[in-house]
């Protein structure tokens, strides 16, 4: 069942009679869905993009192009890791994998244009084990001093998503965005001439099922995309995989015409076109080559404002 | 005292005045600059007043008590009064971080969470938190973040762990005077005046202290005459007779007539005597 046509029968109600029927309303109308295109020029020069990931391959899997989209329109990014990455990917010793991850990030912020990375260092896979506040106020301190517009992050209501450092980031990012606007939340920071500043702009992007009303057309960026997942090369679906499975092929006597002849071509064709073949369906459902979808949410028109232009007269 | 900033860290209004006001009036008049950070609304330490109404009163007597006394501000966090045991310990620790980075002190005093005995749990709450980030300030993998505002790990060179002289292992000697904070004892007989003005600034809890001392001791069957008629009067008396004693006490055995005693990581706190 479409959970929007779910919530507006009414079923979950036990009484249908004093159900709020201007409320539920709202929930039946289908969002349309809208397709970003790329912008000429630099329209969103003097903004600041904050691309907010738990682990170091998320951002380049799922959101690389429209980070790379709107770093390339005049954003200025910084990247925003919650995590260690301890628990992922190769190294002799787990601290051997933390470092391993930690540069990857460097150099996956450096291929994506984020010209700054805050590692906050938690502890992989458990996150659901932090205070929620603790996380949340580390978040507004960064919002607030980089006086970050838009956020990318996990979608905080993505459906099915079994990994805690996934939705407690998100759940994080989401209350920090409008909770560093206001004056009452930390003081201490306007005590030290740090300003109040909300997020207005969310991109949100998620593994499973979301309630999808964006898809960014990163047709132009999906090279560069393919570049920052070369970058991973200690965890993640990406990296040298192509290679290994070039090698894993050949000595089965087998190859596969996609990867190409060489390493370097295995590992940039296998991210392209397996990897990152979603972001091709996405791209052909709505008339473009490569797009990624996201549940965004911008800054609402005031109504008041708009009942003020149509309806005020002079005194 | 090696600088003038001077930070303290209280658990409600009343912590840092009854057991450090002295010292600290002191230090404001060699010219230190001291800010308060209150950590708890004080809602609760009232008697016949609800929380709401009793956090604005603690939080106005709170800032006149500074003022008396010479704190340059008086900072509430607005934590819920005894209620503290339900904020993370890394929350409460990386703000008290924020606001040693921020002010930069010389000097701390922070409630002592080694005290035994004292059923007032937010104050242990608070001396913890408060004892890991006099430390962790000085380290720049604790918030990071804070370099990209100008906010750089700062330690803090002199720490005093205060405690109204109650606990009674207060003066036990411990194991290693370099490794161990040491008790220190501060004449206040010049200040004692002045502690005493800015504590009785907090009526709402001073009168909370009268009236629940006079239902304890009705409850069995006792009276103190002073507390026949619990007036505001009456509790800065009851304050005075608290105040006094607890200074006689600290003093018993210094030679002076009123004085305050802590715990004291100096200068030399964590150096080998060889190497200094």
């Amino acid at each position: 069942m479409n959970r929007r046509s779910f919530l507006g029968t009414g079923a979950w109600m036990t009484s249908a009679a004093a159900a709020p029927q201007v409320a539920l309303r709202e929930w039946q109308q289908p969002e349309p869905v809208t397709l970003e295109r790329e912008q000429t020029g630099q329209p969103h020069k003097g903004k600041v993009l904050a691309a907010i990931q738990p682990h170091c391959d998320d951002l380049p899997l799922f959101a690389g192009g429209t980070i790379l989209k709107l770093i390339r329109e005049g954003y200025t990014g910084i990247l925003i890791r919650t995590t260690n990455d301890e628990m992922a990917g190769s190294g002799r010793t787990m601290g051997e994998v933390v470092l391993n991850n930690e540069r990857d990030t460097f150099e996956v912020a450096r291929r994506l244009g984020l010209a700054k990375v805050f590692d906050l260092h938690y502890r992989n896979h458990e996150m659901d084990s932090i205070n929620p506040a603790e996380l949340r106020h580390r978040l507004i301190f960064i919002f607030r001093i980089m006086k970050v517009d838009t956020v990318i992050c996990y979608d905080p209501w993505g459906h099915y998503e079994e990994n805690p450092d996934h939705y407690v980031t998100a759940q994080a990012v989401e209350a920090a965005c409008w909770m560093a606007g206001g004056h009452w939340d930390l003081p201490e920071h306007l005590a030290a001439g740090i300003q109040p500043h909300a997020v207005r702009e969310k991109y949100y992007f998620a593994r499973g099922p979301q309630l999808v009303n964006r898809v960014v057309d990163i047709s132009s960026v999906i090279d560069q995309k393919v570049e920052a997942n070369l970058a991973n090369v200690t965890q993640g679906p990406a990296g040298e995989s192509g290679a290994r499975l070039r090698a894993r092929l050949a000595r089965e006597g087998k190859r596969l015409p996609v990867l190409g002849d060489d390493d370097a071509s295995a590992n940039r064709n296998y991210i392209k076109h397996l990897v990152l073949a979603e972001d091709a369906e996405w791209g052909r459902k709505h008339g473009v080559n490569y797009a990624e979808p996201f549940h965004y949410i911008g800054s609402r028109a005031s109504r008041l404002e708009e009942y003020i232009r149509q309806n005020a007269v002079a005194l | 005292m090696l600088a003038t900033v001077v930070l303290v860290v209280t658990a409600a209004a009343a912590d840092y005045l009854h057991a450090a006001g002295g010292t600290l009036a002191a230090l404001i008049g060699q010219g230190a600059e001291v800010y308060v950070l209150r950590v708890t609304n004080d809602e609760k330490d009232s008697y016949g007043v609800g929380p709401e109404e009793t956090a604005r009163r603690v939080r106005q007597e709170s800032e006149e008590a500074g003022r008396i006394l010479g704190v340059k501000e008086v900072i509430g966090l607005g934590y819920r009064q005894w209620e503290l045991a339900d904020v993370s310990f890394t929350e409460l620790r990386d703000r008290i971080i924020f606001y040693i980075r921020h002010c930069r002190p010389g000097v701390m005093f922070i409630p002592n969470p080694y005290t035994e005995y004292d059923r007032v749990l937010d104050r242990y709450y608070t001396g913890a938190a408060a004892e890991d980030a006099w430390r962790a300030a000085a380290f720049a993998n604790y918030q990071p973040a804070h370099a990209a505002a100008g906010m750089q790990p700062h330690l803090t060179p002199e720490l005093y762990y205060y405690a109204p002289p109650v606990d009674p292992r207060r003066r036990e000697p411990e194991s290693s005077a370099t490794f161990v904070p040491q008790p220190k004892v501060v004449d206040i007989a010049a200040t004692f005046e002045r502690k005493l003005r800015a504590a009785r600034a907090l009526k709402t809890v001073n009168y909370s202290t009268a009236a629940r001392l006079r239902d304890r001791l009705e409850s069995t069957r006792r009276r103190l005459r002073l507390l026949d008629r619990v007036t505001d009067q009456a509790a800065a008396e009851l304050l005075e007779i608290n105040l006094r004693g607890l200074a006689k006490l600290a003093a018993e055995g210094s030679g002076l007539a009123l004085a305050e005693e802590f715990r004291y990581a100096g200068v030399e706190y964590q150096i080998p005597a060889k190497y200094r």
